[in-house]
């Protein structure tokens, strides 16, 4: 056990929350879809590298920072819209398998399309400097891509909750995600409740996005792997099919993360990503429908 | 739903008979009429073709996707390669194995199965927690398996060499080695699936409740096709370490479990021969696709090259698949079937 002392504990907790929030934005987007759709959507991860390509378009052309992240948003946006159109539409109501494996495909489409369209090698791009920076807070260092990575996630989820609770469309989506058939009955349209899903999951996915390459400032063609892995494992842990237990997943893999980082010898540094998913294993045995999920039913 | 069925097991048979007569015809006109490189090639499908009717066992019987069966391959793979690369290279290459890796060397087929068993008990260990979950969570999950195993691969360097890759792997197989270990997979594929667990399982797969129902164990039954699959997996991975001789730990990642699972699609999850037809079709496309990677040359002007064209072909032609004909090329029907003149329809078919 490493010795730590009390600010620098303060400070790896600020790093823990700070990945945790990533994590949960990331998640949360994935489980928006899967909330209504009950789509797997692997592609999610391509929204990340769309929005990172956005961003690079922008700086290397001398706009900055703050135009690329408006950019990549937009862009992650209307590529998710688009994928919803051209590859998950004709497969409504095909079985789980095949439309997760359709959106497999699309996600290899979209990296290769990157390939061929940009650059098959990693492109880097000047993050602001500021971003680096460390501010005082009663004696504690603190950068300031944590503060504002957590600060984020708490808007942007009360933005959402907002909208899901407050609004028209917001009921609407629940109401889909809980009875797809009996919301359609309603009168409230498919097309728009899963378009309405897919725009606001590549929202989510762009602000996610923007963060993360605020922390890497590179974009690569296959960069979206590592992002939606986590989103999947998040969502599993949380429980799959609900909002708070993504967040919470994310918040949970996060901070297992840091842990490992902090309290594992120097020598298995290499090695944290396979323990934690050794960890979150682990707690599947026990909790197989995830830490808030509800008891797997068998579906008829 | 307790026994073996015999239909199935009669099926299986003949299946098992075309596709031999098939994968044989193929290298025998090869061997005779092609060029070395084609009868590389032919070798190279052969070996695929292993691994993936290794996952179909698993994927197709259960329904639920896997992301993580190229780890169970790695592990195969450099199990057998470290196996079998002679000692005093292993003592230069990989000075720091521990215990009975530095000093054994059990022969090509004995290390294939020390491999496969050892993918099998690593399976187990992971499945108990995975096959608990529905199946949503499952495939999701399975995830973590194939980033575990790439982790270790890249990164426990006393054992694997870490990014640099294993090699001095001696070449023990040829084109016949190939098709035996490949048809010795394709058997043990077929009687899964008419054994009593292959059958449970796919009963599981088209209707959990009526499973259920019937007293199936949902959860041992999934365990039991996973642990089943990985060993074959396992034992196609070593296979393939035997004739590729040289690999690193970006061989098991995304980019090959989509492949194989592309095939599956492409052929239809439900058979066997699905698998076999799938890996045709793809190893066609991307030998296209290198040959488009290379530089096309239209009227003397050479265009540009194309970098992941053959992926993006692959991509495609799934994407157009599934949305068009679902249960892929063979419908889910086995070999045995394309010639029945009444067709069973197999009880299983992934619709």
């Amino acid at each position: 056990m490493v010795s730590m002392a009390p600010a620098e504990l303060l400070q790896q907790l600020v790093n823990a929350l700070s990945l945790g929030s990533l994590y949960a934005m990331l998640a949360l987007g994935l489980a928006i879809v899967f909330g209504v759709m009950k789509l797997l959507n692997f592609a999610y991860g391509e929204l990340i590298t769309v929005c990172a390509y956005g961003v690079y378009v922008m700086v290397s052309s001398g706009q900055s920072f703050l135009v690329g992240a408006v950019v990549g948003v937009i862009a992650a946006t209307a590529v998710s819209v688009l994928t919803e159109r051209v590859a998950f539409r004709p497969l409504r109501g095909a079985p789980f398998i095949t439309v997760l494996f359709s959106s497999f495909a699309v996600a290899v489409i979209i990296q290769n399309l990157i390939r061929q369209l940009v650059s098959p090698r990693p492109r880097g791009f000047a993050t602001p400097g500021f971003l680096d920076d460390l501010v005082s807070i009663g004696g504690l260092n603190v950068g300031v891509l944590p503060l504002i990575t957590i600060a984020t996630a708490v808007t942007l989820m009360a933005g959402i909750v907002a909208l899901l609770q407050r609004t028209k469309v917001g009921l609407a989506m629940r109401a889909a995600a809980q009875d797809f058939e009996n919301a359609r009955l309603m009168g409230i349209s498919a097309n728009r409740v899963i378009l309405l899903a897919f725009a606001l999951s590549g929202f989510v996915a762009g602000i996610a996005g923007v963060l993360w390459v605020a922390r890497t400032g590179a974009a690569t063609p296959a960069m979206g792997f590592v992002p939606v892995l986590k989103a999947f494992v998040a969502t599993v842990i949380g429980g799959l099919g609900n909002l708070r237990g993504a967040v919470l997943g994310g918040m949970v893999l996060g901070v297992v993360e840091v842990t490992l980082v902090v309290f594992l010898p120097n020598g298995a540094a290499p090695f944290v990503d396979a323990f934690a998913l050794l960890a979150v294993v682990a707690v599947l045995y026990f909790r197989p429908q995830g830490l808030i999920g509800v008891a797997a039913e068998v579906r008829t | 739903m307790s026994g073996w069925s015999r239909l199935d097991l009669l099926r299986g048979a003949v299946t098992w008979v075309i596709l031999g007569v098939l994968l044989g015809a193929l290298l025998v006109v090869l061997s005779v009429a092609g060029t070395t490189s084609m009868v590389r090639t032919a070798t190279n499908f052969l070996l695929l073709v292993g691994l993936v009717v290794g996952v179909q066992v698993f994927v197709g019987n259960s329904g639920i996707v896997s992301f993580g069966h190229v780890a169970f391959a790695g592990i195969g793979a450099y199990l057998t390669a470290i196996l079998t690369i002679p000692v005093d290279i292993r003592e230069t290459a990989l000075p720091d194995l521990p215990g009975l890796l530095a000093t054994a060397s059990p022969g090509p087929v004995v290390a294939i199965l020390i491999a496969a068993v050892a993918a099998a008990v690593v399976a187990l260990i992971l499945g108990g927690a995975l096959t608990r979950m529905d199946e949503a969570a499952m495939a999701m999950a399975t995830l973590a398996v194939l980033v575990m195993g790439h982790t270790v691969f890249a990164n426990w360097e006393t054992v694997t060499r870490g990014t640099i890759g294993l090699y001095g792997v001696p070449r023990s197989i040829g084109q016949i080695g190939a098709l035996a270990g490949v048809l010795c997979v394709i058997a043990s594929a077929l009687a899964f699936a008419a054994s009593p667990t292959g059958r449970k399982l796919r009963a599981v797969r088209d209707d959990p409740t009526a499973g259920a129902t019937l007293g199936i164990n949902t959860a041992r039954v999934r365990l039991g096709g996973w642990v089943v699959s990985a060993f074959l997996t396992g034992l196609a991975g070593g296979l393939w370490s035997q004739y590729n001789l040289a690999f690193g730990p970006d061989q098991f990642y995304y980019v090959d479990m989509f492949t194989l699972l592309s095939m599956l699609v492409i052929g239809g999850l439900g058979s066997v021969a699905g698998a076999v037809v799938g890996a045709a079709v793809v190893t066609l496309v991307s030998e296209l696709g290198r040959e488009l990677e290379a530089g096309l040359r239209l009227g003397g002007i050479a265009l540009r090259e194309l970098p992941g064209a053959g992926q993006l072909a692959i991509a495609v032609v799934t994407l157009a698949l599934l949305i068009l004909r679902p249960t892929g090329l063979t419908r889910g029907r086995e070999a045995a079937d394309w010639f029945a003149r009444r067709r069973i329809e197999r009880s299983g078919q992934v619709r």
